[in-house]
């Protein structure tokens, strides 16, 4: 079984490297990745969660309801030259698969259709809900994934993701975070005939960036602050 | 989490104060930290125990040995053994993740499994570590990888021993469907469409 199945894996892997969508924008990768499931008796759905890319495959009857996902997104700016052993972009300043997005939901599709023909052949009851991580960079899919209700019904759930190791990990840790976007609104004053009519937004932004710094030493030490700058009003 | 949350908003609204300006806030997205089922790590586990490390060619090793080189990364071979089954907490900050699975875990039994689809000690969100990411290390972890997903599901619907083991789990779903975190912090749905963060 495995024959076939490990070329259809390199060429689910190699598609989506090439694809290499940031969050969000995954739109090739999940019709690619969509389409095989959808051709091999999966029910698609599309835009759960109020996400344009994201999506549920379904299959099966009965039994146990088993959830099967990882993420899909990329990186921005690590376009790589696949299989070259020094830093090359495909296209300068394009987005990269810099964290092996492009592995983990071939192998939850390659698992879930070996699955199912054994299930098939031996008639076993069970269903099989896939999902792809979209937008996991930016945090931006899971939490929603839960709150719209996708895993109502799921028994259990199997995820995996990229490394160098090969194993299973339990229990409670890793990091929690938050994502928020602050923007400061100032207003506008003729910096000679009447700077005291005006309001600075960038000097909030530098106000919010010291204390921010200040504040750290009185963290817990498993807590930590990143402040990125991308925009002033 | 949450109280880095609040603390993010009085300081955005002191500075706002301060300086006679306005601000508003938008929540871009949440992760929780990660709550792995043991019972079921254990049953995926014995499956990762099963099928084993990918074969490495000579190829392989050299290209991954290349990578470290040119790099400036400590060489390391591609590992040829599996890792113990383990506890996230144990690993403390090195188990990572942003929002991997961890709001799922909170609501699902899940198990995380990580597969060998690149190369030790290349740094992760980083160009180094795609260098791997179209080539055989990478389908030989996904084959490996899949085989672990595929047996574990088979547990799961059949009567094997395994099997019997998590129909414990299937029904009782442990104290896994807390959403305290979720309501929490995400406050908005759908989440906004962006991707601003580079």
């Amino acid at each position: 079984m495995w024959t076939p199945i490990a070329k259809l894996v390199q060429q689910m892997v190699d598609t989506v490297f090439s694809y290499a969508e940031p969050g969000f924008q995954e739109f090739r990768t999940s019709a690619y990745l969509t389409e095989i499931l959808e051709k091999n008796g999966f029910k698609i759905t599309h835009g759960i969660a109020g996400i344009p890319t994201a999506w549920t495959a379904t299959w099966g009857e009965g039994g146990p309801l088993i959830a099967m996902g990882s993420d899909e997104d990329d990186l921005r700016g690590l376009s790589q030259v696949p299989g070259l052993s020094t830093v090359k972009p495909i296209v300068p300043g394009a987005p990269g698969h810099g964290e092996g997005h492009n592995s983990g939901v071939p192998l939850m599709i390659t698992a879930a259709l070996a699955a199912k023909a054994v299930m098939e052949k031996n008639h076993i009851k069970g269903r099989l809900l896939l999902w792809p991580g979209i937008a996991e960079e930016l945090l931006g899919g899971k939490a929603f994934y839960v709150r719209a209700g996708v895993f109502k019904d799921v028994d259990v759930c199997l995820y995996a993701h990229v490394a160098p190791m090969f194993g299973v990990m339990w229990g409670i840790g890793g990091n929690g975070m938050v994502s928020v976007e602050y923007t400061f609104h100032g207003k506008t004053a003729h910096a000679a005939a009447d700077p005291w009519d005006g309001r600075s937004a960038l000097d909030a932004v530098e106000i919010m960036d010291t204390a921010w710094n200040f504040r750290r030493e009185h963290l817990r030490t498993v807590a930590t602050l990143t402040l990125r700058h991308h925009q002033w009003r | 989490m949450k109280e880095l949350y609040q603390t993010g908003n009085e300081i955005a609204e002191s500075a706002a104060k301060a300086t006679g300006t306005t601000v508003t806030r938008e929540l871009l997205g949440t992760a929780a930290s990660m709550n792995g089922n043991k019972p079921l790590a254990e049953v995926m586990y014995e499956n990762v125990k099963v099928v084993g490390m990918p074969k490495w060619s000579a190829g392989d090793q050299s290209f991954a040995k290349a990578v470290q080189v040119n790099n400036h990364l400590k060489v390391q071979p591609l590992m040829d053994n599996v890792l113990p089954l383990l506890s996230v907490a144990a690993l403390g900050e090195a188990a990572g993740a942003s929002d991997d699975v961890g709001d799922i875990s909170w609501n699902v039994p899940t198990a995380m499994m990580v597969f060998p689809s690149n190369i030790p000690n290349a740094t992760m969100h980083n160009v180094l570590a795609g260098m791997a990411m179209a080539t055989p290390i990478a389908h030989k972890g996904v084959v490996a990888g899949a085989k672990v997903m595929a047996m574990t599901v088979l547990d799961l619907v059949t009567t094997t021993r395994a099997g019997r083991r998590c129909e414990g789990l299937l029904r009782q779903r442990p104290d896994q469907r807390s959403e305290v975190r979720l309501h929490a912090v995400a406050d908005r749905h759908p989440p906004p469409s962006i991707a601003t963060t580079n």
